[in-house]
């Protein structure tokens, strides 16, 4: 009774997830990469007027997701990463749900490995990032 | 002795927070986001902090609950850095024109001496008087510029005055804040 219960938060934690994923990737479809019409601005870059590490990662998005990997490198070049992350992230969505759904016995083990993938995954993928976040902090 | 069943009390604001709190950790981490972050971290902890009550009130499952405030104070914690970051006397753009404001500060006493000194020797004229000259010189100007302007929007309706002084004043303005970048940037 319990199990089925955390095993369907699981899966509906899933869904959630892999259709915010879904539009994310969508987004990056969407908005066009040379006319920049990218609805979400930078706040960061609105409040300082600098540009930082992650100026550009919409358009490096849209490009990524349109085939044009140089260009999304000019745009930003830890793009590839975080777009990977994002997408492995859906594949794994969709993949653990349906193994849970298959395979209940196996639910406690694919939780694990699932926190553990996700968490080497998002530490690889933002790096660039949490190094940023230091060398601003001192 | 009878073992109580867990019910599913909390389990929909753990979800909601264990999601916003999931997604509250990228965008955190996003200079660019940090915002949303910020927004999404708070309201994880606020579902997270109520599911984990109503669980324990009615001795539901606590795991999600606890997973979903766990993610949702990372990610409010990483926004928070970044707002503090953006907001404090650290953000880059404040400190160069912090700096640049004290080292003219610094050196201030010479600069204009030796100013009027370097200007002398290149123009062969005082400072102080060529600066008068300018003053009148572009007192005339701003008349001209006047009349014509005035002459220019006679014949015009109201909202197309409007708008081409808008629009005149806007190039003004940007002209002007892109030579005071040029002018600091050469400092």
């Amino acid at each position: 009774m319990i199990d089925r219960g955390r095993s369907s938060s699981y899966i509906i934690v899933n869904i959630i997830l892999a259709v915010i994923l879904l539009l994310i990737l969508i987004y990056s479809g969407l908005f066009s990469i040379e006319k920049i019409n990218h609805p979400i601005h930078s706040a960061y870059s609105h409040i300082t007027g600098d540009d930082t590490v992650s100026t550009g990662l919409s358009r490096a998005f849209s490009a990524l997701i349109r085939g044009k990997f140089r260009q999304a490198d000019i745009y930003n070049s830890h793009a590839k990463g975080i777009f990977l992350f994002f997408l492995s992230q859906l594949v794994f969505r969709i993949a653990f749900s349906f193994i849970v759904q298959k395979k209940p016995a196996w639910k406690k083990r694919i939780i694990r490995f699932d926190i553990l993938q996700a968490v080497v995954l998002f530490l690889t993928a933002f790096f660039p990032f949490i190094l940023y976040l230091k060398d601003s902090i001192l | 002795m009878a073992v109580q069943q867990k019910t599913n009390a909390g389990q929909g604001l753990g979800i909601a927070g264990l999601v916003l709190g999931i997604l509250a950790i990228p965008l955190g981490l996003i200079p660019c986001t940090f915002i949303a972050g910020l927004i999404f971290g708070a309201i994880g902890i606020i579902l997270g902090a109520v599911g984990f009550s109503q669980a324990r009130n009615a001795n539901g499952a606590t795991g999600i609950t606890t997973a979903a405030l766990s993610v949702s104070i990372v990610g409010f914690c990483f926004a928070l850095i970044w707002t503090m970051v953006v907001f404090s006397d650290k953000a880059p753009r404040w400190e160069k024109i912090r700096q640049k404001l004290e080292n003219i500060e610094s050196r201030s006493g010479d600069w204009e001496e030796d100013f009027e000194v370097e200007f002398e020797k290149e123009f062969g004229k005082d400072l102080e008087e060529t600066l008068e000259e300018l003053e009148d010189d572009l007192e005339d100007n701003m008349e001209n510029i006047e009349k014509d302007v005035d002459k220019a929007l006679k014949d015009l309706p109201d909202e197309e005055k409007a708008a081409k002084v808008g629009r005149a004043a806007g190039k003004a303005l940007r002209e002007f804040v892109d030579e005071l970048e040029d002018t600091t940037q050469h400092e």
